[in-house]
């Protein structure tokens, strides 16, 4: 809907991570993160599916809320 | 620089923007990474490197990986990163780096930056006045489908056929059109997007089409059928938004079921780069 989603930044997680982490592999099964431009990190679906079911468990808070939420033990596998 | 602790300190590097702009209106210091330490500028020239400092044990690589998979983590992380990119790109030419770009030492970087000095400034010209938008479709494709059958005779006498056939024959030639069918209409829907792609890309400076999120991904009814992006001059950003809008309002009238979402504007993060993109996602690069 595009009267929703055409405001500015109101961006979900999957949309930072589709852009922020390393180009379109999030949806090939394989997420890659760079480190110094040169190693490779390969992770897998998990995260992203994960980071969607985190997502439906909470509304989007703001960075600074999951910042100070962050030291909050994590429930992920 | 400020580090937090005695412990080893990696230099995490978010962006790279040209030293003039910098210079003309230098940035209050914002919060890094880490809350105790600061973002700081660090000058090669005519580039200007974004760096904060991040605890060794953290983000080394071994950490990281690990860290990433902890969703609080790396949702925290990597808006940070976000975020922190948006306010750089508000005010300055930027080539936003990845998630976990991250350099041992300030000399690496500055090797780095060295190495790539010819590209970095090439792009930083190119990219001035840009910003990158992403635009999604999602498609319902039982439309679709329905509309392939009522516009095909040949599809409609087969039915017909099928039904005078034996149930066995039948199971198995049913399979077979329903999947001709199904083909012909992710063809329509792939033709659909594409017309308004390229009315797009008529406004657009670069283009990427992305991998379509899976429906387990979404946890939306309709499919995604087109997920790109475009990087346009940002002063073309309202009759951009404007396209978007009017098509969306089109699908609509005509009800075709499509869902138009776009976000942005974003730093050009599908369009620059430390080094050529293709070169950094080449296979075996390690």
């Amino acid at each position: 809907m595009p009267q929703d989603t055409l405001k500015n930044r109101e961006v979900s997680l999957l949309d930072v991570l589709d852009s922020v982490l390393d180009k379109g592999v999030v949806l090939q099964g394989d997420v890659t993160i760079s480190i110094a431009g040169i190693d490779l990190i390969y992770l897998d679906l998990r995260v992203l599916i994960a980071s969607v079911e985190t997502l439906r468990q909470s509304e989007l808070k703001t960075q600074k809320e999951f910042v100070s939420n962050s030291s909050e033990p994590s429930q992920v596998e | 620089m400020q580090t937090n602790s005695g412990a080893p300190a990696l230099l995490y590097l978010y962006a790279l923007i040209p030293t003039s702009e910098y210079e003309e209106d230098p940035m209050e210091s914002m919060e890094g990474m880490e809350p105790d330490n600061n973002i700081s500028f660090i000058e090669h020239g005519s580039i200007t490197a974004v760096v904060t400092h991040v605890p060794e044990e953290e983000f080394s690589q071994e950490q990281l990986q690990k860290n990433v998979e902890k969703m609080e983590w790396l949702q925290a992380k990597a808006f940070h990163h976000h975020e922190t990119m948006n306010q750089l790109h508000d005010r300055y030419t930027t080539i936003p780096l990845k998630f976990g770009t991250i350099f041992e030492q300030e000399a690496n970087l500055a090797e780095m930056i060295e190495k790539h000095q010819e590209s970095v400034t090439a792009q930083l010209s190119y990219l001035k006045g840009k910003e990158e938008w992403n635009v999604k479709t999602y498609a319902d494709q039982q439309l679709f489908t329905e509309a392939v059958v009522q516009n095909s005779k040949e599809i409609q006498a087969k039915e017909a056929e099928l039904e005078a056939m034996p149930a066995g024959r039948r199971f198995f030639e049913k399979k077979k059109m329903d999947q001709f069918i199904e083909a012909q209409a992710d063809e329509q829907i792939e033709k659909h997007c594409r017309s308004f792609h390229d009315e797009l890309t008529a406004w657009s400076e670069g283009t990427e089409i992305k991998k379509n999120w899976e429906k387990r991904v979404t946890d939306r009814e309709k499919e995604m059928a087109w997920n790109a992006v475009y990087l346009i001059h940002s002063k073309d950003r309202e009759a951009f938004i404007q396209l978007i809008e009017q098509r969306q309002a089109k699908e609509e009238a005509e009800e075709t079921g499509m869902d138009l979402e776009c976000t942005g504007p974003w730093p050009a993060f599908h369009f620059s780069g430390l080094t050529d993109r293709r070169e950094q996602n080449a296979p075996g690069h390690s």
